[in-house]
């Protein structure tokens, strides 16, 4: 797939007016609506109609078409932010330390920009019973491990994961099991264990052995592919309740996406994910407004396999798509990037916005010992909903989007939106293709 | 639901006459002893849901819908027969006293589904392409939850709505029919010509009230429709056999067929156009039936109404003045539901919660109009002082009407509520 077709749909996505965008997929011509991530089949008139108004940037005039069409009324998402929502997840930093020396790691290498820590068992048994305390039956909870490299700290991570699951049992919950892992530490007892528990496995790689090593290296510098790679393959062909999937964090050198992706679906991987390193604690690897433009060349590259495989009646787990897909079809509209029923767990106790802001003030949410900072969570959800963030308050696809991550917002800003937006227009082309297409079985 | 009350079984000594129930009101109808729809042995009502479960399970799997000839047609709705009752949807009735049937549309498309399964092409069928004019087809699920056609009340979104409509709360669909014909004015019940429009002309079209519209005949369009439906049931001498089932008041053995499945052909094709109609020779109070004896009817032609107003989905104003869809209603409101108990809308009126398995693989439970959690189920009696009487409903619902979340009382709905 050519650049030009990633510069197309960057041209296309680029915001005009915050009401309403639309969509000409060759099959029909089509209006998405930010207000409810509403998805319309418009006809010639009143595409035609919205598509003066916009290309004149003229908001008044898109609101006066809104109101005609019946398409205004109260917004589904007002200025005020979400209370705290009760906590439901939580990720604990249970080893603050990597045996890999990746470039570009938002943790450097896991320890946040401090010293080497483990998680103590009595930490992370304190979380688990901090994330249950309150659960009812048939409440879903996620507990996930995340580092540095968790299984660094492997008899944390068991012993955390049996006492909550014994926990959640004893109430009736259904918990969830989640580790985002390099791969370079898992055993046979690891396998046997995250089979047990039902995990979703992470597992990071970036590309085939070369790119890979590249990137993710060994403190020592010798390349951690193979290591991986023959660790993660029994793990691999056992998936039963496990989910075992690959996320590529793509920086300027490894951007040929889908030959990676086709790698790894050919292992056996149950999905595969890619995420743009947009900051990194040294700017090293982070990708500038080119490298962006040809990831999302090969994005659509991807997506049109996906449509293809798709429409022949194959599964092909690219989870870019697939989620995004998922949220279009929903019509998934919310002010935030990510859940605020969501706190990271720091090695020495202290919670935070999430596992990246560990050890950093900006994102600091109470400890275990103080307990959740209500007032702090409150303060956050005002601060980042997405009608006070700029220039978000003008994006037509600001309510799919939610603002992005915040971690990388605060520390880069936003480089990435003219990506975002026009991996979204190819997204909302390939959903209208492929629903128009496709009859349901029955 | 209660099923084995809808079956028409006896409950804990109370004769299945005395319970509101479709073969109840069937046997009150038709004039004949009341009989269970199913062996009363095998209608218990977690049993009948697991079993539902288990087809919901194999549909979703990908399974053949293989029950297209278990669909009750609409032509069907009085085959009181036991073949005729089993078929689906089973056990509730109409306001008519009819069985339930699925629309046309609802059957075609499970027929479409079973055939798509079997093994032909699968060809998809052609989307309907965006309404002109109004210009906006919904295509993901927050477009289509929030969608409010042109010309809508709020009232027709399904985050507003009750789920209910016929008749509802909101309006009696039936009422829309009655002008479908340029010039006389139906029942929204029946065939039977109640008054013709001040505009008519014609004298001989002005002398139809009080006459029967037995039958439609579409110029180039197929079998005529029937406005009504023999009401069959087993012959005494042979349970397998069928008998037309006569009344004095019904003498001809017929019930009327609901208006929106009868009418489905003339409004696909003849809208706006003129269509043949065959009526009584003379004034009926009874349902009537055509035959092919010319001296038997009387044919006019009338033109039929558009549904919709251009362009909208605004219901053709011609078709029903201020006022009239709604005034069919009860009001208040609480009269029509408190004694409604034709089973068709459990999402607004449950009947059978708290439902537990009570060993000997019977199932024990509570009305929801029960005022007191007991377990043990009450039947439904408006006169019954342990069930919710009127009163209660008028003065105080909100408190009487508890949701259910799964079957059950919802977080402090339940309990002693006296």
């Amino acid at each position: 797939m050519s650049i030009a077709e990633a510069r197309r749909c960057m041209d296309a996505g680029a915001p005009r007016v915050p009401q309403a965008h639309l969509v000409d997929t060759g099959i029909g011509r089509h209006l998405l609506v930010a207000d409810g991530s509403r998805l319309f089949d418009a006809d010639d008139g009143l595409h035609g109609a919205f598509a003066d108004a916009i290309g004149a940037g003229d908001a008044a005039r898109v609101a006066g078409l809104l109101r005609d069409a019946g398409l205004d009324g109260a917004p589904m998402i007002d200025d005020t932010p979400l209370a705290p929502p009760p906590v439901r997840a939580l990720s604990l930093a249970v080893a603050q330390k990597c045996n890999l020396g990746c470039t570009y790691c938002y943790a450097q290498q896991g320890e946040f920009g401090g010293p080497a820590r483990s998680m103590e068992i009595e930490v992370a048994l304190r979380s688990v019973d901090l994330l249950l305390a309150g659960a009812a039956a048939g409440e879903r909870y996620n507990l996930a491990f995340l580092g540095g490299e968790p299984l660094a700290n492997r008899p944390v991570l068991r012993a955390a994961t049996t006492h909550a699951a014994a926990l959640a049992q004893r109430k009736d919950a259904k918990l969830t099991f989640s580790v985002t892992t390099n791969g370079t530490l898992l055993d046979e007892g690891d396998a046997a264990f995250l089979e047990e528990h039902g995990f979703a496995v992470t597992v990071s790689l970036d590309g085939t052995r070369e790119v890979h090593d590249a990137l993710r290296p060994f403190r020592g510098g010798r390349g951690s592919f193979d290591a991986t790679m023959r660790r993660v393959r029994p793990l691999l062909a056992r998936q039963r309740r496990t989910q075992v999937s690959a996320r590529v964090t793509v920086t300027p050198r490894n951007l040929a996406l889908r030959e990676t992706l086709d790698a790894f679906l050919a292992e056996g991987f149950h999905s595969v994910g890619f995420s743009p390193m947009l900051a990194s604690p040294t700017g090293r690897d982070e990708m500038q407004a080119d490298d962006l433009e040809a990831m999302l060349a090969e994005m659509i590259d991807c997506g049109r396999e996906y449509e293809r495989r798709t429409l022949a009646g194959e599964r092909y787990a690219f989870a870019n798509m697939a989620n995004a897909l998922r949220e279009i079809a929903r019509g998934t509209h919310r002010p935030y990037p990510c859940g605020a029923g969501y706190l990271g767990v720091s090695a020495d106790g202290a919670l935070s916005a999430c596992h990246r802001f560990v050890g950093d003030e900006d994102g600091a949410m109470g400890d275990l010992s103080a307990g959740i900072d209500d007032a702090r969570r409150a303060r956050w959800l005002a601060e980042r909903h997405v009608h006070v963030q700029q220039p978000c308050a003008g994006c037509w696809a600001r309510y799919l989007c939610g603002g992005g991550c915040h971690h990388e917002v605060i520390h880069r800003g936003r480089p990435a939106c003219d990506y975002s937006r026009g991996w979204l227009h190819y997204c909302l082309e390939a959903y209208l293709r492929l629903s128009g297409r496709i009859e349901m079985p029955a | 639901m209660n099923v084995a009350v809808m079956n028409g079984n006896d409950f804990e000594g109370r004769p299945a006459l005395s319970l509101d129930s479709m073969p109840e009101e069937e046997a009150a109808d038709t004039e004949r002893a009341i009989r269970p729809v199913m062996a009363p042995e095998s209608v218990d009502t977690l049993a009948i849901l697991a079993l539902h479960e288990q087809v919901y399970a194999a549909l979703v799997g990908g399974a053949a819908p293989w029950f297209v000839d278990l669909l009750r047609r609409p032509e069907e709705v009085a085959d009181f027969t036991d073949r005729g009752r089993r078929k689906m949807p089973a056990l509730m009735c109409g306001a008519d006293n009819g069985y339930l049937a699925l629309t046309h549309r609802q059957i075609d498309t499970i027929r479409r589904a079973a055939a798509g399964v079997g093994f032909q092409p699968a060809t998809a069928e052609a989307r309907p392409a965006a309404p002109r004019g109004g210009g906006l087809l919904p295509r993901n699920r927050s477009a289509q939850l929030h969608y409010e056609a042109k010309g809508n009340p709020v009232s027709s979104r399904p985050v507003t709505s009750v789920a209910n409509c016929c008749p509802g709360l909101e309006v009696d669909f039936r009422a829309v029919w009655r002008r479908m014909l340029e010039g006389i004015v139906l029942r929204e019940h029946d065939n039977l010509v109640v008054d013709v429009e001040p505009g008519l002309r014609d004298e001989a079209k002005r002398e139809l009230v009080g006459h029967r519209l037995m039958r439609i005949r579409l110029p180039g369009g197929g079998a005529p429709i029937l406005t009504t439906t023999p009401v069959l049931g087993p012959a005494s001498s042979d349970p397998a056999g069928r008998i037309v089932m006569t009344t004095d008041e019904n003498p001809h053995g017929l019930a009327a067929v609901e208006w929106s499945n009868a009418l489905a052909r003339m409004l696909a094709t003849h809208q706006g156009k003129e269509v043949l109609c065959d009526f009584s020779i003379d004034t009926s109070d009874a349902l009537e039936a055509a035959d092919d004896e010319a001296r038997n009817f009387a044919t006019h032609r009338f033109r039929v109404r558009h549904f919709f107003e251009a362009d909208s989905a605004v219901i053709s104003r011609a078709l029903a003045d201020a006022g009239e869809l709604t005034q069919g209603l009860c009001s208040p409101w609480q009269n029509d539901y408190r004694e409604c108990s034709c089973y068709y809308w459990a999402s607004a009126r449950p009947d059978y919660v708290n439902v537990e398995e009570a060993g000997g693989g019977l199932s024990t439970g509570d009305n929801w109009f029960q005022k007191k959690r007991t377990g043990r189920y009450v039947p439904d009696d408006y006169a019954d002082t342990r069930l919710v009487l009127y009163d209660d409903l008028f003065a105080d619902w909100e408190k009487w009407l508890r949701f259910q979340v799964s079957g059950r009382d919802a977080h402090g709905e339940g309990g002693d509520a006296t």
